[in-house]
């Protein structure tokens, strides 16, 4: 167990080189330097200089990632070209505003998906039923913007009910103004609901069918107790794995939901370095990003072998 | 180039079994419809373009005749002295007609266009004609006109061509790529196949969209960047997919006697595995399908997609959010489009995989 931790920790700080290595190539082979890119086409040569200079471009790229590398290693990813802050600063805020984001959808969206899919697998091929997968599968049709857009034509423009934006004063969290939180949550929640149910009722259904069970019910136990006991463990696990690795899927979908609620999370960031091409900025945000991608994959895989005996992790 | 006919042939038999069984489920009964609707569009709409009676791309100006009679509707092309009219044969040549504020002498006169010259005696030729921007639905724009002035309608039936060529082609990639991979890598096996799964386990480890978006960062959007990256993003799954299919396939009965046959590699790949796997495509396919048309969309919203002023309905839908309140038709108009599309490339899937169970089921009883 401890081995197979190891290894994986070993094979995301790997992961973790590449992709800064690749992250650090492209901003080597796009047309024109930092400098050229901060300045824009009219920059003179003089400015041009001044920016190399102060960047420290003028100098071998493998020295600047060394020293770039050497610094992040330390907690030091220096400052953002355009904010003027520490990029450790922003990017902590920013990656905190998405987490609470992301756990709210969780707390809401998990529950409610687990106990409407093993409602359908109970059900299964009923009218209802069918009703309950339908829905479902317009729900991870939908794209997030689409949910998102609607959401706010109701309860901001129509009803007046709910901001359409997030602002965060300085100082404060998302938490200070919860409103603010719903509706981003609700659309990723739309999503992930219908993955979630989708996959824990068809491991529901395959459960049922299988022998022990049939012999709990013919037993005389009472289906409550069938459900919970015999049903329910064996249809969580691969629900579990369908969990995590929408972890993934989220934060993805976080970028785009960022950007319709204007909630200045990690997403939001991203994209924000992209437009401005604020390079030490995106390279930080991208390697957070799959820092966290890689990790929640490594839950995934230990909380599976944690819940299933069968699984031995070597 | 035989071998590989005969075997498409054979998957292709049992992609027409799959279609019939697929029409059994509700899925695919609403799916393959929407689908095929869309899929017309695509295909006709670069004709659509000259046909409909609004040009998706040209700004609506409304005009009146001088002598006073409104005419039904005109367009001023920004850039050309043209005015197109719904009925030319009511103007003659040396009219002098009124666009708003702006007068102009009719030149020549084409089927339904009038040329024109601008800054008729001493009239302020700089004065434009009032932009028809951000009109309601009504009869001369059924779905109304966006901030610019253009007409949706025409916008989201001709946006339906750059959106599903691009998509296609992403999920056609993915497809080719990862099926290669996956068949060669499963039937190789050993230290390479080791490797090659090592590399896609890197590359899933990455989360898509972001990967999408650095690419293009890197490229600069266009339709064949856009396809290519996210062709080459969504690849690992369809590799992993059918390299597990072939793994399972070369120990069957059949593909070891072809090899006792001597039978060439390629000959097994082609004529025993391919129309094996074939069924797993076909689900990975339209899967892939939904999701490319989903993350060609996002990439348009995010305003990494399909550069204007070709019509696009994710940038549609960005550009037009911020008249959210005052005149939401903008967005609805495309949102409906793309959420549709996205059902029913979905239902189709979902049909689809329905119908590899139902044959699947067929085969082992």
């Amino acid at each position: 167990m401890v081995r197979f931790i190891a290894r994986r920790i070993g094979l995301i700080i790997v992961t973790l080189v590449v992709v800064s290595l690749a992250i650090f190539l492209i901003t080597e082979v796009l047309p024109g330097d930092v400098a050229t890119m901060m300045l824009g086409k009219d920059a003179t040569e003089a400015g041009l200089a001044r920016i190399r200079e102060d960047l420290g471009l003028n100098r071998p790229a493998h020295v600047r990632y060394l020293e770039w590398i050497g610094g992040a290693v330390r907690g030091d990813f220096g400052d953002s070209l355009y904010m003027g802050e520490p990029i450790a600063d922003i990017v902590g805020r920013r990656l905190n505003h998405s987490a609470i984001l992301a756990v709210f959808a969780f707390l809401v969206g998990t529950p409610a998906a687990v106990a409407a899919g093993i409602w359908a697998g109970m059900r299964a091929n009923t009218k209802l039923d069918r009703l309950v997968s339908m829905t479902g599968l317009v729900g991870i049709s939908v794209p997030e913007f689409v949910t998102g857009l609607l959401l706010i034509i109701l309860f901001s423009s129509t009803l007046h009910l709910l901001p359409s934006s997030s602002i965060i004063l300085p100082g404060t969290t998302p938490l200070t103004r919860p409103q603010i939180l719903i509706m981003p949550t609700l659309t990723i929640t739309a999503v992930l609901f219908a993955y979630i149910m989708r996959m824990t009722r068809a491991n529901v259904i395959e459960v049922m069918q299988m022998d022990y069970v049939r012999t709990a019910i013919l037993k005389g136990l009472p289906m409550r107790r069938v459900i919970l006991r015999h049903v329910l463990p064996n249809a969580m696990l691969p629900t579990i794995t369908v969990i995590t690795v929408n972890f993934g899927w989220m934060l993805g979908g976080l970028i785009i939901v960022e950007n319709v609620f204007a909630y200045p999370g990690i997403g939001q960031l991203l994209l924000w370095s992209i437009n401005t091409r604020d390079l030490p900025l995106l390279e930080v945000v991208t390697l957070v990003m799959a820092a966290t991608y890689a990790i929640s994959n490594l839950v995934a895989d230990l909380s599976y072998a944690a819940l299933d005996p069968r699984v031995r992790l070597a | 180039m035989m071998m590989v006919r005969s075997g498409l042939v054979a998957a292709g038999r049992s992609v027409r079994k799959a279609l019939s069984l697929m029409l059994r489920t509700w899925s695919g009964r609403i799916g393959l419809p929407i689908v095929l609707l869309y899929l017309i569009l695509t295909i006709i709409g670069p004709g659509l373009w000259h046909w409909l009676p609004n040009s998706p791309t040209e700004f609506q100006y409304s005009a009146t005749n001088i002598t006073g009679s409104p005419v039904q509707y005109e367009r001023l092309n920004a850039s050309q002295p043209r005015v197109d009219v719904t009925d030319a044969s009511q103007f003659s040549v040396g009219d002098v007609i009124r666009i708003d504020d702006e007068l102009m002498e009719v030149t020549d006169i084409g089927t339904n266009t009038l040329h024109v010259t601008r800054g008729y005696e001493g009239t302020d030729a700089a004065a434009h004609p009032e932009l028809q921007q951000l009109l309601a639905p009504s009869t001369q724009f059924w779905l109304g006109t966006d901030q610019y002035g253009r007409d949706i309608l025409s916008r989201v039936l001709t946006g339906a061509t750059s959106l599903i060529m691009t998509a296609t082609a992403a999920a056609t990639l993915s497809i080719v790529l990862g099926t290669a991979v996956g068949i060669s890598s499963g039937y190789k096996g050993g230290k390479v196949d080791e490797v090659v799964m090592r590399v896609m386990d890197g590359l899933m480890s990455f989360p898509t969209l972001l990967l999408a978006l650095l690419v293009l960062f890197a490229l600069g959007p266009s339709r064949v960047n856009i396809a290519a990256t996210i062709g080459f993003v969504s690849m690992p799954t369809i590799a992993r997919v059918v390299r597990s299919t072939t793994l399972s396939l070369k120990t069957m009965e059949f593909v070891q006697s072809a090899r006792l046959r001597g039978e060439s590699t390629a000959y097994i790949i082609f004529r025993e595995i391919l129309p094996n796997v074939m069924p797993v495509i076909g689900v990975e396919a339209s899967v892939r399908l939904s999701y490319s048309i989903l993350s060609v969309a996002s990439l348009g919203f995010l305003g990494l997609g399909i550069q204007p002023p070709s019509p696009d309905w994710g940038l549609a839908i960005s550009q037009g959010r911020r008249f959210l309140i005052s005149a939401p038709w903008i967005v609805l108009a495309p949102m409906g489009a793309v959420a549709s599309l996205v059902i029913g490339a979905n239902l189709l899937s979902d049909g689809i995989r329905q119908a590899t169970r139902m044959i699947r089921k067929e085969e082992t009883q």
